[in-house]
């Protein structure tokens, strides 16, 4: 997918979610994200401020090691309201996060 | 309106309409929002239908959070470049423990991580977890993390609590921001942050220690001191000194061994003025026979000082014991410069006297005194001693005497050959090392022994032990250690041309 913002993402989402509410897991693709920590949770958070929250089964490291911080695109799927991410820039050799 | 019907709905599912049937109006308002022609007469087909929409209503309508932009620094620059592909693979190999080797694969791990750090490059981003979960399971890794995963890591390991022992020793480069971690770090962080400062600035490390020393809980006292041990010098005398009276038996134990150590401490001038009126040295210069009395028992002062009743070796009497301990505790200068005696003298002089040569044994290691350590060496090969010797010294040492123990002490003999140094051993000790082994008869040590070559003889000795391993017969146990070593040497010397 086209890698989008959390906002257009989310749009994106209820499309296809109103289309066939019987899906539970959907492709994200998101744009400039970096990993952060807030209230106890790790969340993706864009450049605007949006955020959506990592999975609890997902542990955060990886994702800090191989991005140092820096905004990237994540590859994952949106499942129950949070990101199981798959895949982070660079994508030449990805990594199991 | 849709949260108030859906608890509603939540109410009704968990129970069923039958035990909490939904009233009329309930009925109602579901119906209208729904928006669909539902029949009046089916509590269970409004309910559920309502449940439908209103749940795709909540799961689509959703809205991600948004709060205060977070602003999280990102992880300082690291310009080292990465380390080549086939190295990476290596190390990802090692920590996932895809590698068996003998003697564990953290060995060659440190190995890889010393020499990436040596040549100026850091490892793969995609390591550095592992790194850290490693360095948080065995201590000794730590030091080579740290070295070679740079600022990167460092950052990385401030995000996870478990990692403070990593991130504390670069968050701390400035001076002040050391002091805190030791004022308010937790343990790990504290001592990690320790041995930074010791080896970078031993003075600014004591003064460090005394500050707190007093609040200090007694094993953390001990393990201070032991820290100390790097580094030392007459700078860290006072807390030493004050050490000796600690209520702890641990760190009076330690302080009495690390003022032993300290040939220009006030405790081995008190040892000298011990040993002195025992001496007595008989005929002329060159021909010196020196003859040295049993103690009597210890005063109260000399037990302050360390010298215990306990921990004689076998068959040594409580007197011989007590001198042995006098001994070697006693600066070796008083020896040779007020005695006048060159090491080779007094040892020959001693000849029959087991007692003085442990008790100076005790003492070159503990002073470090590289002339008597090769003395003691040539005389009889101690590994505690090649340990006291630098590289340079412990491995031609270490080489001779190879030639003359039992074949049960070579692998005690290699490991401190080991121990010397962290580089690997010189061809010539190698092939000594292997020789040695394979005219060996004492099966348990030659594998020992050959678990120690896995990990610290020049990889060149390879095909060698190759060689060895073609000549053993199909049944021979030695067949399966053999070929794990080789194959440890073989990956070694793969590190080492990655990182030529």
């Amino acid at each position: 997918p086209q890698a989008l913002s959390i906002a257009d993402t989310v749009d994106q989402l209820s499309t296809w979610l109103a289309a066939n509410p019987w899906r539970d897991r959907l492709p994200v693709a998101l744009a400039d994200t970096v990993v952060v920590e807030a209230g106890g949770r790790w969340w993706l958070e864009d450049p605007a401020g949006d955020r959506l929250r990592l999975a609890r089964s997902v542990e955060p490291w990886m994702m800090l090691a191989l991005s140092d911080g820096q905004p990237g695109l994540v590859v994952g799927e949106w499942e129950d309201g949070e990101v199981v991410p798959m895949a982070i820039t660079p994508l030449q050799d990805p990594v199991p996060l | 309106m849709t949260s108030a019907a859906w608890e509603l709905l939540v109410a009704v599912a968990l129970v069923g309409t039958e035990r909490k049937p939904v009233s009329a109006e309930g009925i109602t308002a579901l119906g209208a929002l729904v928006d669909l022609p539902i029949e009046q007469a089916s509590e269970e087909a409004t309910v559920l239908t309502a449940a439908g929409v209103v749940a795709s209503y909540r799961r689509t309508g959703f809205l991600p959070t948004r709060g205060q932009r977070s602003e999280q620094e990102p992880a300082p620059t690291d310009d080292r470049p990465e380390a080549s592909a086939a190295a990476s693979q290596i190390l990802e190999l090692l920590l996932d423990g895809h590698i068996k080797v003998p003697g564990g694969a953290a060995v060659l791990a440190a190995e890889w991580l010393g020499r990436c750090a040596d040549r100026g490059r850091r490892p793969p981003a995609r390591v550095l977890p592992a790194l850290l979960d490693h360095g948080t399971r065995s201590r000794e890794l730590r030091g080579p993390i740290v070295a070679a995963g740079g600022p990167r890591l460092a950052w990385l390991a401030g995000h996870n609590p478990n990692w403070a022992w990593a991130a504390a020793t670069v968050t701390a480069t400035e001076e002040e921001d050391a002091n805190e971690v030791w004022r308010t770090g937790d343990h790990a962080a504290r001592m990690v942050r320790l041995i930074a400062l010791r080896s970078s600035d031993p003075a600014a490390a004591i003064e460090l220690v005394q500050e707190s020393w007093a609040g200090e809980k007694a094993r953390d006292r001990a393990e201070i001191l032991d820290v100390l041990r790097a580094g030392l010098g007459s700078a860290d005398e006072a807390l030493l000194e004050q050490g000796l009276d600690d209520r702890a038996p641990t760190v009076r134990g330690a302080a009495a061994d690390l003022l032993a150590s300290l040939p220009s401490s006030a405790l081995a001038q008190r040892m000298t003025d011990r040993v002195r009126p025992l001496v007595v040295l008989d005929g002329r210069r060159r021909r010196q026979q020196l003859n040295v009395e049993l103690p009597d028992e210890p005063d109260d002062q000399a037990r302050r000082d360390g010298i215990q009743d306990q921990g004689a070796p076998r068959g040594i009497g409580q007197r011989t014991w007590w001198l042995m301990q006098l001994v070697g505790a006693t600066p070796l200068g008083f020896w040779t410069n007020e005695l006048g005696l060159t090491p080779a003298q007094a040892l020959r002089s001693a000849a029959a006297r087991p007692e003085l040569r442990d008790g100076w044994t005790t003492a070159a290691r503990r002073q470090r005194n590289g002339e008597w350590a090769r003395e003691l060496v040539a005389d009889r090969p101690e590994p505690a001693l090649l340990r006291a010797l630098p590289p340079e010294d412990a491995w031609p040492a270490a080489e001779a005497a190879l030639r003359k123990c039992t074949d049960g002490a070579v692998p005690g003999l290699l490991s401190s050959a080991a121990g010397a140094a962290t580089t690997p051993w010189p061809a010539s000790l190698s092939a000594a090392a292997v020789a040695r082994l394979r005219a060996n008869k004492n099966s348990i040590a030659t594998e020992q022994g050959l678990t120690v070559v896995a990990a610290a003889a020049d990889p060149s000795i390879g095909p060698e032990l190759e060689r060895w391993l073609g000549s053993l017969g199909p049944q021979d146990r030695l067949r399966h250690h053999l070929r794990t070593v080789v194959h440890a040497l073989s990956i070694r010397h793969t590190i080492a041309q990655e990182f030529a």
